[in-house]
């Protein structure tokens, strides 16, 4: 018997949404390009200046909002000065601003002194390389309008290089165009968060230090959670995550017995 | 002619951007930085194409198709109701534009993300299948990395732990095994990948820029 | 001996720095272009493709069934090289979709790519002789956001229920979504396309797919002229010598 694809949604659907209900929760242990990722920030001094680009469109928020929340929370609580900015994707403006707006009020970090969030600019990767040679040919404003050359910390700042980190947070090869056009050309060190189904790609970047640390999916995203010591939306996804995985284990394993029963019948 | 111009323009243009970016000539950088504004200009006046050709479509739809309307007239009055609305009240916070995003569109891209979950179970039904050696190495190494990226692997790896001669050693150890399927098998593989890639996108390009390849010509 | 960076490590020189050894890469890469193109090589034997074999099949059977062919861009637009690679690939499915005069439908999320999509269709009619089935309209775009582009072409797929789907350029997290959607309709599907990471998921719900390299080789594959061969050898003897390098990095570090 073949298990219809309606009856693997409706399963999937409930395997997602009970432990969502029921707010079970598990013991998530960090792997170690999350816990690189985390030592990075930790060993960045106080009133560092770095750059997050926020590259992901809103579909991918369940996934990269955690991500972009923890690493803000982080950030914050380090009193390490971020510069957002989504040069790649102008969809993900207002979510990735508000949301950090959220976590400032609550920390009680002042726009345009404790973090600068300067929106989308068209170019695409030309804006990229623009960056690298006059950090101002691109970004003259920030979000809401005030100009860089008021802020004294942008006096120091010519081209991208002179930030001290670059995260970025994508769902598509935003970072290998990062990885191409910043990190190896102007020798920005690099660290990114990604969707579980791009994760795979960067291991070899991850393997050649050119990426100091990964956050894969809502698991690195869960993991980061749990070397921060809070319980955000991430570990909650991971519940759902969990059983998700585990139907689809049963589901393989049920399709192998199906071919091979086939098999013996010799309808194959 | 026409031809020959294009094709020169990309010649020059090549060669100029290459040796750039190797190179230490500064004439060379000025020129680049030049080429990069130009393609900011350039992508601005591309968004305009693209707003022309997605309202031809969606009224060439209205008239013709009487059925499926509903479709075309939500795409125009969206674009037109958020066009108008932003340029009245702006785009940031609490703003009406604020809104829809926040309300409307966001929840519906992230719905259409979502399905990539049910589309997986189904893939995975069907196609793990030890039919043969290499789709047994891929339902074996996929069926770790499905647990080994969860809890129940450390779960497992917890349980089946020894303590032998003062060595901590798992027997099902699923995040270990994930870490070197990931590390080992699939850096080497995308590697490789990596490097037939670029091998093939240095080839395409110096065959576009010497005129080898004019497919691009029209 | 093979630290080749220190040579060009001054940044006040000539060369950048820290582009030495890409230099030295390129340079080499360049050395075995110029000498496939110098060498008078009169034949080169290619390995088929299955992925391009199966492109007549496909519209054959499209036609066959009365229904159009789609044709669907990845997400980099031109002059990204793996999108001007599969507008390449389309210049073929147009010439034999216009000798089967079978209508070719493709939503775009770049306004540039949608351009170069449209005038490869009208220059593939126009070499098949049949200039009168050239339908612009039917090459559109959508828009440039990934799942909303990915959610409309599964509606566009539901509409026209096309027989055969192509799928050439680099693709994201959406390549499972466009393909399984695809798949259920029944439509056979080839892709081509360089995003590594989304193989897997091409490999599950497609028929045929050009994997990586495959893509940029198939416009040479298709036109089968020595000229564009030509670039190919200059790859495979590129990549042999990066095999060779590897091993003699491995030996000299072991030994």
């Amino acid at each position: 018997m073949k298990i219809k694809k309606e009856v693997i949604y409706f399963l999937l659907l409930l395997v997602i949404i009970l432990p969502l209900i029921f707010g079970i929760s598990f013991k998530i242990k960090p792997t170690e390009p999350v816990i690189n990722f985390f030592q990075e920030i930790n060993s960045l001094k106080k009133g560092s200046f770095i750059v997050v680009t926020i590259s992901f469109d809103p579909s991918t928020k369940a996934e990269l909002l955690p991500m972009l929340d923890a690493l803000t929370y982080h950030l914050f609580k380090n009193d390490i000065i971020p510069v957002y900015m989504n040069p790649l994707n102008a969809n993900v403006t207002n979510l990735g601003y508000l949301s950090i707006k959220k976590i400032a009020r609550k920390m009680k970090k002042k726009e345009n002194s404790d973090y600068y969030y300067l929106g989308f600019v068209p170019g695409d990767k030309s804006a990229l390389q623009d960056m690298g040679e006059d950090f101002y040919s691109v970004y003259k404003k920030t979000f809401d309008g005030k100009d860089l050359e008021n802020f004294n910390i942008f006096k120091n700042i010519q081209k991208i290089s002179d930030f001290s980190l670059l995260i970025d947070l994508a769902d598509g090869n935003s970072t290998l165009d990062l990885l191409t056009y910043i990190n190896t050309k102007y020798g920005v060190p690099m660290a990114s968060g990604v969707t579980a189904v791009m994760a795979s790609e960067y291991y070899p970047y991850l393997n050649s230090g050119q990426l100091l640390g990964l956050l894969g999916g809502l698991r690195g995203a869960a993991e980061y959670e749990t070397l921060l010591d809070m319980s955000a939306k991430a570990r909650r996804g991971m519940s759902a995550q969990t059983f998700a995985h585990i139907l689809i284990f049963i589901l393989i394993i049920i399709g192998n017995y199906e071919y091979f029963k086939g098999k013996r019948h010799g309808n194959n | 002619m026409k031809e020959l111009i294009a094709l020169l323009i990309v010649l020059i243009g090549g060669v100029i951007m290459t040796l750039q970016y190797f190179l230490n000539i500064p004439v060379l950088d000025l020129i680049y930085k030049n080429v990069l504004d130009w393609s900011i200009v350039i992508s601005t006046f591309a968004l305009l194409l693209a707003i022309r050709s997605l309202l031809a479509r969606q009224f060439q739809d209205l008239k013709f198709k009487k059925v499926k309307s509903i479709f075309p007239l939500t795409t125009i009055i969206s674009f037109f109701t958020v066009v108008i609305l932003g340029l009245i009240f702006g785009i940031g916070e609490k703003t009406p534009v604020d809104f829809i995003y926040q309300n409307i569109q966001v929840p519906l891209q992230a719905t259409v993300f979502s399905l990539l979950a049910f589309y997986i179970s189904s893939a995975a039904y069907r196609a793990f299948r030890a039919k043969n050696f290499s789709s047994t190495v891929l339902l074996i190494s996929g069926s770790i990395v499905i647990i080994g990226r969860i809890p129940l692997g450390d779960f497992i790896a917890k349980i089946t732990t020894l303590h032998i001669n003062g060595s901590v050693i798992s027997l099902i150890d699923f995040p270990a095994w994930t870490k070197w399927i990931l590390n080992v098998p699939n850096v080497g593989i995308k590697r490789a990948f990596i490097f037939g890639i670029t091998l093939g996108i240095i080839s395409t390009s110096l065959k576009v820029i010497f005129g080898i390849e004019r497919g691009w010509l029209k | 001996m093979f630290n080749n960076a220190y040579i060009f490590a001054d940044s006040n020189g000539i060369i950048k720095s820290g582009r030495g050894e890409s230099l030295l890469f390129f340079i080499f890469v360049l050395i075995l272009f110029t000498l496939s193109y110098l060498l008078k090589i009169k034949h080169l034997p290619t390995r088929k493709l299955s992925g391009i074999e199966a492109i007549e099949e496909a519209i054959g059977r499209s036609t066959e069934m009365g229904s159009p062919i789609l044709y669907v861009a990845g997400l980099k637009p031109v002059p990204a090289v793996s999108a001007i690679a599969g507008i390449n690939v389309l210049g073929k499915i147009a010439e034999v979709a216009a000798n089967y005069g079978t209508p070719i439908i493709s939503p775009h999320n770049n306004s540039i790519t949608m351009i170069s999509a449209r005038e490869e269709i009208k220059s593939g009619f126009l070499r098949a002789g049949n200039p009168e089935l050239i339908n612009s309209s039917k090459i559109f775009y959508i828009t440039d956001s990934q799942f909303p582009y990915a959610a409309s072409i599964n509606s566009l797929t539901n509409e026209v229920k096309p027989g055969a789907i192509f799928y050439m350029g680099t693709f994201y997290a959406e390549s499972l979504i466009l393909t399984e959607h695809g798949q259920s309709t029944g439509a056979i599907q080839i892709a081509g396309t360089d995003s590594v990471a989304q193989i897997p998921f091409f490999i599950t719900s497609c028929d045929y797919l050009l994997m990586g390299e495959e893509l940029f080789t198939a416009s040479a594959y298709i036109k089968k002229d020595l000229n564009s061969l030509k670039g190919v050898l200059m790859q495979d003897i590129a990549k042999i010598g990066i095999i060779l390098y590897i091993i003699i990095r491995l030996l000299s570090k072991n030994l």
